[in-house]
């Protein structure tokens, strides 16, 4: 590891390091919580915490965004960023899903807490139209 | 020059920034942090894009540079606007008594 | 000249503890309403991060989904009465101690990845100069995030549109609104709970945002054509064109937004999409290339990338901006 005068070698791993940080702490939310709504947030937590490890392996040093121009010689790496950013996408698709099987539960159960559906029966059984 | 300007504004710009940061978490009660946070979407951010409009070398940096400052100096006061109707709406109301009023605001 | 490095490094470092530092508030909070705004402030705070690390493109679908639809999805679904009495709290031992553990390990497995920066670590050796060099011959496209996401990996893309559209479909098939046999009566009103129509009634939002909207929308369309030359394509296009239209929706009540786009229209716009993305794929298999291979679809190599990235990004725009509609009309129609 070279340490050049750009302040390369400073992060070091500490990128890595933050995000294992947030992934844990959306571990924990999507542990500890009762309520779903902060179940589904820590869920989004942990997934961005992942994104941040993708998108720090693609930085190179003293490098330019990964769009083409005659005046820059280094770029970082686009591959992934492109993977991330399909993912950003599907990932608020697949929130709203959960989103939607938490209003569900509530119209069902009139509740959006765990511990309080287990003690209930349903408040509003479903009519399929 | 023109990189020496825009290093300036942006300086006091940040400053503007900080003393409006430090505003938002100081000030006693809702309506007043608002004023904090007005102070860093208008003049702070202004300022900033003042600095990059000096920074920016082309035409078309520039003309961007110039929207993003317009849609800003439109949109920041409507949103502050619409931050103390909400809070009045919900009830939060203006008080003379300060530690009343770090009572009302105390649960955020 | 100033240190470009340093200043990078410097902006990396402190964005970090911002980072951790709303993780741990989002973790401690109770309360639905102040999670979610601390989750907008999260991804604000994440797309700066990204543009320090170079990822413009990412950074761009950043700032528009989780800073715009996540949280208006968010704060559709939760109601004033989930608020807990207790604000804020540690999480339980055993929950802390698995978090720890899990932290532990995989702590220990950073070990073996590269520095930051470093330009020798294996990720930049394989794919990445390949993409770098040949893409600008290929297909002529500057941006090589869009080159990358539309041709190279093009059937990876045609993948996740289909489960972006599979999962609107999924919220509509759970959220349905109550439809007759006989046709009548096809959709419940739609209409704000008392608190929120002031937000409608105010006079000066309605007329600062209905002169924004055309902007948005605008825009939207600049960052769908665009995509080749500077940040942006269709994920985000899609994304702000949505977001325009929810603003719509938000400004005016749900309820005006069938009347401007019919539900049926956006369901089709969703298929349609999907739709012309495999129709691109196939008339290249007509044309006698491969699937997906865009170079046979006009006389030269170039010209043929550039039609099949141009119409295969409109594709994606065209089901992101509808899925991302479609879902705010989905939730908004459980408030009736």
């Amino acid at each position: 590891m070279s340490v050049a005068g750009d302040g390369m070698a400073v992060p070091g791993l500490l990128n890595y390091w933050v995000a294992v940080g947030v992934l844990v702490c959306g571990l924990i939310m999507v542990v500890d919580s009762r309520n779903m709504v902060k179940k589904l947030i820590g869920l989004n937590l942990f997934q961005s915490a992942v994104f941040l490890i993708f998108i720090t392996m693609g930085k190179v040093s003293n490098g330019s965004a990964p769009i083409l121009d005659p005046a820059v010689s280094t770029y970082s790496n686009p591959l992934p960023h492109v993977l991330i950013l399909t993912a950003i996408v599907v990932g608020v698709a697949t929130t709203a899903l959960g989103l939607a099987l938490v209003v569900r539960i509530r119209r069902a159960y009139g509740t959006i807490y765990e511990d309080e559906i287990a003690d209930k029966p349903q408040v509003e059984p479903e009519i399929i139209p | 020059m023109m990189t020496l300007i825009g290093g300036g504004l942006l300086c006091i710009g940040a400053c503007v920034v900080l003393s409006g940061a430090v505003g938002l978490l100081r000030l006693p009660d809702f309506f007043c942090r608002l004023h904090g946070a007005g102070v860093i979407d208008t003049l702070g951010a202004g300022l900033v894009i003042l600095a990059m409009l000096f920074l920016s070398g082309s035409i078309i940096i520039a003309f961007k540079v110039v929207m993003i400052g317009v849609l800003l100096f439109i949109l920041s006061p409507v949103t502050s606007h619409a931050l103390a109707r909400a809070a009045l709406q919900s009830g939060l109301t203006v008080r003379a008594d300060r530690t009343e009023n770090r009572q009302t605001t105390g649960r955020d | 000249m100033p240190n470009i490095g340093l200043i990078n490094t410097v902006a990396d470092i402190g964005l970090l503890a911002m980072l951790a530092a709303t993780a741990v508030l989002m973790m401690r909070s109770q309360s639905p309403l102040t999670i979610t705004i601390l989750s907008g402030i999260y991804s604000l705070i994440m797309c700066t991060l990204f543009v320090v690390l170079d990822a413009v493109d990412v950074a761009f679908t950043e700032a528009a989904v989780g800073v715009g639809i996540a949280s208006i999805l968010i704060l559709c679904v939760i109601k004033h009465k989930d608020e807990p009495n207790l604000q804020s709290a540690w999480p339980s031992g055993l929950s802390i101690c698995l978090g720890l553990g899990v932290g532990v390990l995989a702590v220990l497995g950073t070990a073996d990845m590269a520095m930051y920066g470093d330009p020798l670590a294996p990720v930049h050796q394989h794919l990445a100069p390949r993409f770098l060099g040949q893409s600008p011959q290929e297909t002529g496209i500057p941006n090589v995030v869009t080159s990358v996401l539309a041709s190279y990996r093009g059937y990876d893309t045609l993948g996740e549109v289909v489960v972006i559209f599979t999962a609107g479909i999924a919220v509509l098939l759970l959220l349905a609104g109550e439809t007759r046999a006989d046709g009548s009566g096809q959709h419940k009103v739609l209409t704000f709970p008392a608190g929120h129509s002031e937000l409608i009634a105010n006079p000066v939002l309605k007329m600062v945002l209905s002169r924004i909207i055309p902007i948005v929308i605008l825009f939207a369309l600049y960052v769908q054509f665009h995509g080749d030359y500077g940040p942006g394509g269709g994920f985000q296009a899609g994304v702000i064109f949505g977001a325009g239209l929810i603003t719509y929706g938000l400004l005016c009540g749900p309820g005006k937004l069938p009347g401007l786009i019919s539900e049926k229209g956006v369901i089709t716009g969703m298929a349609l999409g999907v739709l012309l993305y495999g129709a691109v794929g196939v008339s290249a298999l007509i044309c006698g290339g491969d699937f997906l291979d865009y170079s046979v679809l006009s006389d030269s190599q170039t010209a043929g990338q550039h039609l099949g990235i141009f119409l295969i990004e409109l594709g994606v725009g065209m089901t992101v901006a509808s899925t991302m509609v479609s879902l705010f009309i989905s939730f908004n129609r459980d408030w009736g």
